[in-house]
């Protein structure tokens, strides 16, 4: 293509040379175009920015979790005393795991970990960034609590000089796995050189994450963004069992049984009800107006 | 938009076909090079710049544009539409702060020039939008958030449709009504959708090491494996048997003479590796290689070739053809029959509405959601071979023996691939004209 646009040029023939310029260029565009859509996303955030940046970057991007609390819920195993560290001697919030703490989006909190049954003489300072809010009914915002889980083993992993870093997802429904992936034995676990935001953005909604070693806060440690960004913090107290929080049974994370029947699998009789034979029969619970149809 | 070029007939119309095509190109370029700026401006450049650009009203838009003044040959017009106002201005500096901008800018897309841009207002931060609005519409917070809800119902991603027997685009959370009318003909509806609150999360989760790094220096040593490899390389053995070959062994290889020969046509080569010896002695040895003259010669041959042109003669006899085309004569009669009918007074097409309900307006795992689907004959005639079809979404695990109706059938529980199961309701009875049934069903979310 080159040689023949040269060619033309030399043989004073601009107008074949500029057809065959533009032919070039629509084949380069077309072929640029055709690149660009085989290269996947670049994802500019991951779990090794400092903490608190992609909180704010995602809080600069949304501009509408300014005034919102969102109730995350700290399950410490064995139990332990959690309350919003903020270098201050006199810890004021104290409350016992599993803690309601109701938290800023956008913000990066220290929390203190102390009087561990499990882990006694140990205090752990984690951190939270909070990267996103749910938005469930209003009045049942302690009911559905972001949980973020600290098992034995990252404790342990924590007190053996390693820094775990947890990314808590929102799951997308229709990529849902079959057991609670919060849950599970074996927790899903990516190298360090992986970026576990973006892998937790493929999975659903990254919410929190979560930064767990063992590093204490020195006496004269005067650094501000060791204890956070300075976003609110309330300590609330569940009045029910939080509903996002699976019972002990699901907990456990073993697989169902493979019964058929007990899978819900086969054919079956419908049990027909005569006294039901029309629709105004039917006794319902008024369901509220976003759940019905459209 | 309208490009005018009524000057370039004239100017061109004495020239040779080469000027022409420049004279012809030259305008066409200069008018492709205006086309992309004229979309986005009002004004490319200012009045006396010799282009003169005309700028119209939207009301303008379909109107042919028409000036009476003389305009200098060789210039075109472009007729570009004006371009609506945007909410969201860009910031863009103008060298005027206070007053309307040069007439030498190039203007943005969005820039109305009925009213004027400060550089304060130029420079405002305007905050992103929300991800939606719920102005805009009637949007649910399932809408707005769907991650954060169990949404069972409906026709989600590719719409059901059927190839041959086969049904396709039925994904998890639909739920649909298989039908025949009366005239047979196959119809499916899909359901209205029920949103349950239940999010549900997971973690992903990353171990490093923060400054000691115990586990990458244990897994380095492990991996680098450092002895064995070192007994491997040593290989005392092997060496001890080389040590042995040099007082025992000797070999003496002399190749010479070797001589061949090759000739196409022409064409000859000859390779003669002589003198070329090699004494490997134990601890020393050597080796003297030479060539020979590689001598190649190559001659061309000439070659004739003759072409004898042989004179083709071909005469050419017209031949009369006839034919003739003997049209026949069709004759149709019609005749009316009596036809005795009669006209059915049940107007209205049947068809079968869904509604799907829960009973539970949030959930969390383990909870058990009840579920109620009723349908509905909506017309005159009856409906036949109905089926109700739920795929259940993933978190969704339907109890057995759960299901009731108020009709008889039987309800066929399948796994749908996706960890839950696919529900299919089917009915002895067919549905008459404005009857309805009711199922209802419970899932336990996972």
């Amino acid at each position: 293509m080159l040689h023949r646009i040269i060619r033309a040029w030399q043989l004073n023939s601009r107008t074949q040379a500029a057809g065959l310029l533009v032919a070039a260029a629509a084949c380069t565009l077309a072929t640029a175009s055709a690149a660009a859509q085989s290269v996947s996303y670049h994802h500019p955030l991951n779990q090794r920015m400092p903490p608190g940046q992609a909180a704010a970057w995602l809080q600069h991007i949304r501009q509408e979790n300014s005034g919102w609390l969102q109730p995350v819920q700290i399950d410490v195993p064995g139990g332990a005393d959690v309350s919003v560290f903020s270098g201050s001697a006199n810890t004021t919030g104290i409350t016992s795991a599993p803690a309601l703490i109701a938290v800023s989006p956008g913000h990066t909190y220290r929390l203190r970990l102390a009087n561990m049954p499990e882990f006694p003489d140990v205090e752990l300072y984690p951190s939270l960034e909070i990267l996103d809010r749910l938005h469930p009914p209003p009045g049942q915002e302690n009911r559905f609590p972001i949980p973020v889980p600290l098992t034995r083993d990252d404790i342990r992993l924590a007190l053996s000089g390693r820094l775990v870093t947890r990314v808590i997802y929102l799951e997308q429904p229709q990529l849902a796995q079959q057991l609670d992936p919060l849950r599970r034995e074996i927790p899903q676990t990516v190298l360090p050189s992986e970026n576990a935001l973006q892998e937790a953005d493929r999975l659903g909604r990254p919410m929190i994450i979560v930064r767990l070693g063992s590093r204490r806060p020195a006496a004269g440690t005067r650094s501000t963004l060791f204890f956070g960004t300075g976003g609110a913090a309330e300590v609330r107290v569940s009045d029910s069992s939080p509903t996002g929080v699976p019972k002990p049974a699901e907990s456990l994370g073993r697989l169902p049984q493979r019964s058929r029947e007990l899978r819900g699998e086969g054919r079956f009789r419908l049990q027909t009800n005569p006294s039901r034979n029309r629709l105004p029969a039917v006794h319902r619970p008024e369901v509220p107006s976003f759940t019905s149809n459209r | 938009m309208t490009v005018f070029s009524q000057h370039a007939a004239p100017l061109t119309s004495g020239f040779s076909s080469r000027e022409r095509r420049r004279w012809l190109f030259r305008p066409a370029c200069t008018v492709l090079l205006l086309c992309l700026p004229a979309c986005t401006s009002q004004t490319l450049f200012g009045p006396g710049n010799g282009y003169v650009h005309s700028i119209h009203t939207p009301e303008e838009q379909n109107t042919v544009y028409q000036d009476s003044q003389v305009q200098p040959k060789g210039h075109v017009r472009i007729h570009a539409p004006r371009l609506q106002k945007s909410a969201a201005r860009p910031a863009v500096m103008t060298s005027d702060p206070a007053g309307s901008p040069p007439n030498h800018a190039v203007i943005p897309v969005s820039w109305d020039t009925a009213t004027t841009v400060n550089a304060a207002s130029a420079t405002q931060f305007m905050p992103a939008e929300p991800r939606l609005d719920p102005s805009l519409g009637r949007l649910t917070p399932a809408d707005l958030y769907p991650d954060e809800y169990l949404v069972d119902g409906g026709d989600r991603g590719q719409p059901v449709h059927y190839f041959g027997d086969t049904r396709q685009g039925f994904e998890t959370e639909d739920t649909i009504a298989e039908y025949a009318d009366h005239l047979g003909k196959q119809h499916v509806r899909s359901s209205s959708r029920v949103a349950v609150y239940a999010p549900r999360f997971g973690a992903v989760r990353v171990i490093e090491g923060a400054n000691a790094d115990i586990q990458v220096r244990h897994a380095a040593q492990a991996k680098d494996v450092a002895a064995v490899g070192s007994l491997h390389r040593q290989d005392i053995v092997e060496q001890a048997v080389r040590d042995a070959e040099p007082v025992a062994v000797g070999s003496r290889r002399r190749a010479d003479g070797a001589e061949t020969r090759r000739s196409h046509l022409l064409a000859e080569q000859e390779t003669r590796p002589q003198l070329n010896n090699k004494v490997d002695q134990g601890m020393e040895g050597w080796a003297n290689s030479s060539l020979s003259l590689l001598e190649r010669n190559q001659s061309s041959e000439i070659s004739h070739q003759l072409a004898n042109a042989v004179i083709w003669t071909r005469e050419t006899f017209p031949v009369l053809s006839a034919s003739t085309s003997q049209a026949g004569r069709v004759e149709t009669r019609f005749t009316a029959q009596a036809t005795v009918g009669i006209d059915d007074e049940r107007a209205e097409k049947s068809e079968i509405r869904v509604i799907k309900l829960a009973d539970r307006e949030t959930a969390g795992s383990g909870d058990i959601v009840g579920f109620t689907i009723r349908f509905v004959n909506t017309g005159d005639y009856d409906l036949h071979d109905v089926r109700i079809v739920d795929n259940l979404t993933p978190r969704l695990q339907f109890i057995p023996d759960s299901a009731q109706t108020d009709r008889s059938g039987e309800v066929i529980s399948e796994p749908n691939g996706e960890g839950s199961q696919v529900l299919t309701f089917e009915f002895d009875e067919p549905l008459r004209a404005r009857e309805s049934g009711t199922i209802e069903f419970k899932a336990r979310v996972k």
